[in-house]
C-alpha cells in the first residue's frame, strides 16, 4: 500500500474522498460494522435453499461453485421473464437522480453506492451486457465505462452482497421516482440472486430456519410460547391489578386467529405491545364475548422469508392459512408488524390463497365487514381497534397515558405497500392526550426507515444500524426538543426491536412502544382497581403515592 | 473532466460533421436524404414494438402499488383516491397525474422546513419545471412539424402554431433580424430545459457521478437538433418549400431528393433520424415503460381483489402434522391442544 | 480575555470555509450533495454539520466551557463515530479551523496574533474533547453490540423465568 504516510499528512487525509474514480471503477471495500455475517450452513441447508456452505465475506476466496457466472445468469434469465417489475425498471431509468438523496441509508452514511439508482445500476450494467444487445455492442466497441455495461467478475458479485445487505427495501425512493422505480424490487431480485450461490447472512438465515421448524423466528417451541403468554397475565396483574383470563392457544372452533410477530412475545418492549393484545382481547370477552384464539404453530407474523425469496416466503407464510383451516376458524387477526403486513397485504392471498374456506371478515363486536380484506380474509389489528373506538365500544381513559408525549413513527411496509397511515393515528388520539407530528417529510409516505429492516437488524452491523437510522432519529430528536417528546410509538415488530438501539445512541431520552401497550394502558376495565401504574410498572402522572424516582 | 459527456458531445459533432460531409463533399444526397430517414423508421419501428412486447411478455406475478396515502378501509377514514387507488378509475388518475405533471417527480419539491430554505431545493424544483418544459416543448415541436406533412395543414397544428407564437416578440437590427417569421416559443424553451438538464448532469456533484455517457447522449442530440432547427428557421432561412415537398413525398413513400435547401438541413435530418433510430435501445423509452411500471399501473385493492400469479408453483411446507410430530409430547405436558393424543 | 473580534466579525466566512473542509472529508459525490444544504431533515448530515461547527465556533470566541463544547461538538463526533472513519480522520476536521483562521486573518499586529494563539491552544483542547467523545461513541457502539439481543430478548425470558428452559431445550 505504497508509503507510509508522515504525520503531518494524517490531517490532509480523507478516508473517503479520494481517488474521485468513476463507481465502476472504485472496488467495493467491506467495511467493518457495515455488514452482517455469513449465513451458518447448517440453517441454509436445513429449509432446502441452494448451495449451503461455509465462507466469510472478508475473506479473498468465498468458495462458490465453479459454474457460478452460469446460475446467476440463467437466475437473472429467468426471473426477466417471471418479474415484468424487473425487466421495466431495468430498462427505464433515466438517472434524473430524483431518488438520489431520499435513501437513509445513503443519508446517513454519504456512501455514493447508497444511492438508490447506483444500487440498481449495480444490476442493471449485468443486465445491459448480458442480455441488451445495444449493451453489447456498445461495451465491444467503446468498453464498459462508456456504455455502462460489464462483466459479471466475482468483484461486481461482492459489491452486490454489499450492498443489496444495505438496503431495507423500504421503498422510500419509489415515491419519488417518476416511473414508480422500486429498490426494493431491484434489491428483493438481487438477493433472490445471491441466494442461489448460498450467499445469505446468517442473521436472515437462521429465523427462516428456525422459523420453518418452530414457527417462529427465535425458534421458540411451543411449551415457551405458551410459558411466556401465562407469564404476560401474571404481569398485567400485577402492574394493573386486573385477573386477564389466559389466552387460548390451537382453539379448534374459534372465531378469529390471531397472528402476530414472535417479537412481540420474546422481545421488549413488544412484551408489551402482546400484553396490550392480550388485555383487549380479555375485555372484548368479557364484555362482548370475543372468541379469539392465538396459535403455537403459526406463532410468527414476521416472515424473513421475504428477505430470501419469494419462494421461501411462500413456504413461511403457508402457515397462517393452513392453521386458519386446521382450525376452522372464520377469518384472521394480524398484529402489529411492518413486513409481516407487506407480505400479507400483496402477496399471501396470491401464493397461498384463494381462503374460500374463511368467511368475510365481520367485527363480531360492532358488525363491520372490512370490505377491504374481503379476499385476503385477514384484517390488521390498527383497522380492528379504531373501528372499536369509532362505535365506542371501548371506555377509554386517555389521562393515564398523560406521562407520555407520543409521536408516531409510520412503519416503511405499512405505509408504502399498504397505506394505513390514518387509523394508527386515530387510535393514538383517542387513547393519548399529547400527540405530536413529526416533520411532514418524514411521515407518512415519505417516512424514514428505522434503518434495520429486511433482516438487517442484526448486532455486528451496528454502525450501518445507527448511520441508516440517522435522518429518522434526527426527526424524533427534533420532536423530543421542540414537544418534549418521550416516546416513539410504532407498529412494527422490527422497529420496536431496533428503535431502542437507535434512541440510546442519538436520542437516550425517548422510549418506544407499540400502539397497544397505550391502547392497554388507556383500557377502563369494568369495575378495575384504580391503576398506578402503565404496564411496565412506570408510575402514572398523579398517581404520586410512591413515587420515589422518574 | 469527464470522459462520458466529452464522449457523447463528440459523437454528436461528429454525426453532424458526417450529415455535411456527407452532402456537401461526397454528395451522397440519396443516401442522407432518402435511406437514412426509412432506415432509421424501421429500426425504430421494430425497436419500439420489440422492447414494449417484451415487458409485456414478462408476467406481472404480484400487484405491488407503492402506495402514497391513506388505503381504502373503514368507511370513515378518507381514502387518498388518487395517490393509493382502489379501483380503476382511481389507477387511470393516477397515472394521469403522473404522465401528464410528473406528480411523483413534483413531490421531490414538497414540504419544505422554513428554517434553512436554501438553494438545493430551487434546484430540485427546477427538475420538475425543466422536466415538463423539456416534454411539452418538444411535444408541441413534434405537432408543429406536422405542417411539413400535409397540404392543407391540419386545423389544429395552425392553432397550436398560433398559439405557440403568441408571444410575439421583433427584433431589428442592421446585420440581424428576428420577429420575422413569428418567434414560435416552444423551440427556445426545448433549448433552455435541455441546457438546464445538461448543466445538472454536469454540475451537481451526484447526479454527475451516476451519469452514463448514455445520458449525456440524447441531450446533445437533441440540443443539436433545436439548435439546428432553429438555425434554419430564423438565420439561415432555408427553403421551406422545398423542404415540404420532400417531407411528403418521404411520408408518400415516393422520396425525391430536395434541392438546394442548405446544409445545416441535412445536419437536422440527420440527426432526428439517429434521434429516432436510437430511441427505442435507450433509456429514452421510459416513455412506453412508463405506462407499464408495476408499482403505479395497479389498484391497491390487494386483500379486497385476489391477483393471480400465473406461474405459481407449489412448495414444501411444514406441515402441521409435521410440528406436532415433533413437539407433540412437549405441547401436551403444556396443556395445549393436539391432533393426536398417544 | 481578549474577545477575539476580528475572528468573531469574520464567523460566516470561517465558518463557510470550515464547513466545506468538512464536507471534503466525505466522498466528492457526497460533499457536494452536503454543500448544497438545504432541509434539515432531507439532508441531516449536512444540518448537523453546520449547526454543530457554529455552536462550536461560538463557544470558541466566547470562552466557552468543557462542558458546553462537548454539548456543542457531541452532534458532529456521534455522527462520525458511526460512518467507517478512522478514529484519526474522525476528528481532524477540528485542526482545519487554525488554517482556516489564519487564511481569513492577517496577524497584522501583535493583538491580533495573540488572539490567533489563545485560538491555538482552545482548539487544541477542544480536539481533546472531541476525542473523549469519540471514544464515549464508540463505546456506546459496542456497548450496543455487545448487550442489545440481551437486553431484550433475554431480560424478557428473565423476567418469564424462562432462561433456563430455553437453554435446555431444543
Amino acid at each position: 500500500m505504497g508509503n507510509d504516510i508522515k504525520p503531518e499528512e494524517l490531517l490532509a487525509r480523507t478516508d473517503f474522498g479520494t481517488p474521485a474514480t468513476g463507481w465502476m471503477d472504485t472496488p467495493v471495500e467491506i467495511r467493518e460494522g457495515m455488514y452482517c455475517y455469513a449465513a451458518n450452513p447448517k440453517s441454509v441447508e436445513y429449509v432446502g435453499l441452494p448451495y449451503p456452505h461455509k465462507w466469510d465475506p472478508l475473506e479473498e476466496d468465498w468458495h462458490l461453485p465453479d459454474n457460478w457466472q452460469q446460475i446467476i445468469h440463467e437466475g437473472m434469465k429467468q426471473r426477466l421473464e417471471r418479474f415484468r417489475s424487473f425487466k421495466v425498471f431495468m430498462d427505464i431509468c433515466v438517472r434524473c437522480g430524483a431518488c438520489a438523496d431520499k435513501c437513509h441509508f445513503y443519508l446517513g452514511t454519504g456512501d455514493p453506492k447508497n444511492m438508490p439508482v447506483l444500487r440498481a445500476e449495480l444490476l442493471r450494467s449485468v443486465y445491459r451486457n448480458d442480455f441488451t444487445t445495444a449493451g453489447k455492442i456498445m461495451k465491444k466497441v467503446f468498453g464498459k465505462k462508456i456504455s455502462g455495461a460489464r462483466d459479471l467478475t466475482i468483484d461486481v458479485l461482492k459489491e452486490w452482497w454489499y450492498y443489496f445487505f444495505q438496503c431495507t427495501e423500504c421503498r422510500r425512493c419509489s415515491v419519488f421516482c417518476p416511473y414508480g422505480i422500486d429498490t426494493a424490487e431491484i434489491t428483493i431480485m438481487g438477493r433472490e440472486l445471491l441466494n442461489l450461490l448460498g450467499l445469505n447472512i446468517d442473521w436472515i438465515a437462521t429465523p427462516v430456519a428456525n422459523c420453518y421448524r418452530t414457527g417462529n423466528h427465535l425458534g421458540i417451541q411451543p411449551h415457551a410460547y405458551k410459558d411466556m403468554l401465562d407469564f404476560f397475565v401474571d404481569d398485567i396483574e400485577e402492574f394493573t391489578g386486573i385477573k386477564v383470563d389466559p389466552p387460548q392457544l390451537n382453539k379448534k372452533g374459534a372465531d378469529i386467529l390471531f397472528i402476530t410477530p414472535s417479537g412481540d412475545v420474546f422481545a421488549d418492549p413488544g412484551t408489551y405491545t402482546c400484553m396490550g393484545y392480550l388485555m383487549l382481547f380479555d375485555y372484548l370477552k368479557k364484555v362482548y364475548g370475543l372468541d379469539i384464539t392465538w396459535s403455537t404453530y403459526a406463532s410468527e407474523g414476521g416472515n424473513f422469508g421475504f428477505f430470501t425469496s419469494h419462494e421461501t416466503m411462500k413456504r413461511l407464510n403457508a402457515k397462517m392459512y393452513a392453521e386458519a383451516k386446521r382450525l376452522g376458524v372464520k377469518w384472521i387477526l394480524g398484529g402489529e408488524c411492518g413486513h409481516m403486513w407487506r407480505v400479507i397485504h400483496q402477496y399471501m392471498d396470491t401464493v397461498n390463497g384463494p381462503a374460500d374456506f374463511l368467511e368475510e371478515p365481520v367485527s363480531p363486536i360492532t358488525g363491520t365487514v372490512f370490505e377491504n380484506a374481503r379476499s385476503t380474509k385477514m384484517v390488521h389489528i390498527a383497522e380492528f381497534t379504531a373501528d372499536l373506538i369509532k362505535h365506542g365500544k371501548l371506555n377509554l381513559d386517555p389521562s393515564r397515558n398523560d406521562h407520555l408525549k407520543v409521536t408516531f413513527h409510520d412503519s416503511c411496509n405499512p405505509s408504502r405497500g399498504m397505506g394505513i397511515l390514518e387509523e394508527p393515528r386515530y387510535v393514538i388520539k383517542n387513547v393519548c392526550n399529547h400527540f405530536y407530528e413529526m416533520p411532514p417529510n418524514t411521515i407518512r409516505e415519505q417516512t424514514f426507515c428505522c434503518g434495520s429492516g429486511a433482516g438487517l437488524n442484526a448486532g455486528e452491523n451496528m454502525e450501518l444500524r445507527m448511520s441508516g437510522g440517522l435522518p429518522r432519529a434526527n426527526a424524533v430528536k427534533y420532536v423530543h426538543e421542540k414537544f418534549g417528546v418521550n416516546m416513539l410509538a410504532c407498529i412494527c415488530a422490527v422497529d420496536r426491536a431496533v428503535f431502542p438501539a437507535l434512541m440510546e445512541y442519538w436520542v437516550p431520552e425517548v422510549g418506544v412502544t407499540g400502539l397497544h401497550e397505550l391502547v392497554a394502558n388507556a383500557l377502563v376495565f369494568p369495575g378495575e382497581p384504580e391503576r398506578t401504574m402503565d404496564l411496565r410498572g412506570e408510575p402514572l402522572l398523579g398517581a404520586q403515592e410512591d413515587v420515589d424516582e422518574e | 473532466m469527464n470522459l462520458n459527456y466529452l464522449f457523447s458531445f463528440t459523437v454528436v459533432v461528429a454525426l453532424a460533421m458526417i450529415a455535411w460531409a456527407g452532402i456537401d463533399v461526397w454528395g451522397l444526397n440519396g443516401l442522407f436524404c432518402i435511406a437514412v430517414p426509412y432506415v432509421a423508421a424501421i429500426l425504430f419501428i421494430i425497436g419500439f414494438a420489440k422492447k414494449v412486447l417484451g415487458w409485456a411478455d414478462s408476467y406481472v406475478p404480484f400487484r405491488i402499488p407503492t402506495t402514497c396515502g391513506q388505503e381504502k378501509s373503514l368507511p370513515w377514514i378518507k381514502q387518498n383516491k388518487i395517490d393509493n387507488p382502489s379501483t380503476t378509475t382511481g389507477v387511470v388518475m393516477r397515472m394521469f397525474f403522473e404522465i401528464v405533471l410528473f406528480r411523483s417527480l413534483f413531490r421531490n419539491t414538497k414540504a419544505k422546513f422554513k428554517d434553512n430554505y436554501r438553494l438545493s431545493y430551487r434546484w430540485e424544483i427546477f427538475l420538475w419545471v425543466a422536466a415538463l418544459a423539456f416534454h411539452y416543448a418538444f411535444a408541441v415541436v413534434v405537432l408543429r412539424h406536422l405542417r411539413f406533412f400535409f397540404e392543407p395543414v391540419p386545423q389544429f397544428v395552425q392553432l397550436l402554431e398560433k398559439a405557440d407564437s403568441f408571444f410575439r416578440f421583433e427584433f431589428f437590427a442592421p446585420f440581424f433580424k428576428i420577429g420575422l417569421p413569428g418567434v414560435y416559443l416552444s423551440g427556445f424553451v426545448l433549448l433552455g430545459a435541455l441546457l438546464f438538464l445538461l448543466g445538472r448532469r454536469i454540475f451537481l456533484g451526484q447526479v454527475r457521478y451516476v451519469s452514463l455517457a448514455s445520458d449525456y447522449f440524447p441531450l446533445f442530440l437533441i440540443i443539436g437538433i433545436a439548435a439546428s432547427g432553429i438555425l434554419m428557421r430564423y438565420f439561415a432561412k432555408v427553403d421551406v418549400i422545398a423542404i415540404k415537398e420532400f417531407a411528403m413525398g418521404l411520408a408518400s413513400l415516393h422520396p425525391k431528393v430536395p434541392e438546394g435547401v442548405g446544409a445545416i438541413f441535412y445536419v437536422h435530418l440527420f440527426l432526428v433520424s439517429v434521434l429516432v433510430a436510437y430511441f427505442p435501445y435507450s433509456k429514452l423509452m421510459h416513455a412506453g415503460g412508463i405506462f407499464l411500471s408495476p408499482t403505479r399501473n395497479l389498484a391497491n385493492n390487494n386483500r379486497e381483489k385476489r391477483h393471480i400469479n400465473p406461474w405459481n408453483y407449489s412448495v414444501k411446507t411444514h406441515t402441521y402434522e409435521e410440528y406436532e410430530e415433533e413437539f407433540r409430547e412437549k405441547m401436551i405436558e403444556a396443556g395445549i391442544p393436539v391432533e393426536k393424543e398417544q | 480575555m481578549s474577545h477575539e473580534s476580528g475572528i468573531a466579525r469574520e464567523k460566516n466566512r470561517i465558518l463557510k470555509a470550515w464547513f466545506e473542509h468538512v464536507a471534503d472529508t466525505y466522498a466528492k459525490q457526497t460533499a457536494s450533495f452536503l454543500n448544497q444544504k438545504g432541509d434539515r431533515f432531507a439532508n441531516p448530515v449536512s444540518a448537523i454539520i453546520s449547526e454543530s461547527l457554529e455552536k462550536v465556533f461560538d463557544g470558541l470566541v466566547e470562552d466557552a466551557g468543557v462542558n458546553e463544547l462537548s454539548e456543542s461538538i457531541d452532534p458532529l463526533v456521534r455522527v462520525r463515530a458511526v460512518q467507517g472513519f478512522s478514529p484519526s480522520a474522525s476528528i481532524s476536521f477540528v485542526f482545519f479551523l487554525k488554517k482556516i483562521l489564519r487564511d481569513v486573518i492577517t496577524a497584522d499586529d501583535s493583538e491580533v496574533a495573540m488572539d490567533l494563539e489563545l485560538m491555538d491552544k482552545k482548539i487544541d483542547g477542544l480536539a481533546l474533547i472531541c476525542f473523549d467523545k469519540f471514544m464515549e461513541c464508540r463505546e456506546k457502539i459496542y456497548e450496543l453490540k455487545a448487550c442489545e439481543v440481551r437486553n431484550r430478548t433475554f431480560r424478557a425470558f428473565e423476567r418469564a423465568g424462562l432462561l433456563l428452559n430455553s437453554k435446555n431445550g431444543g
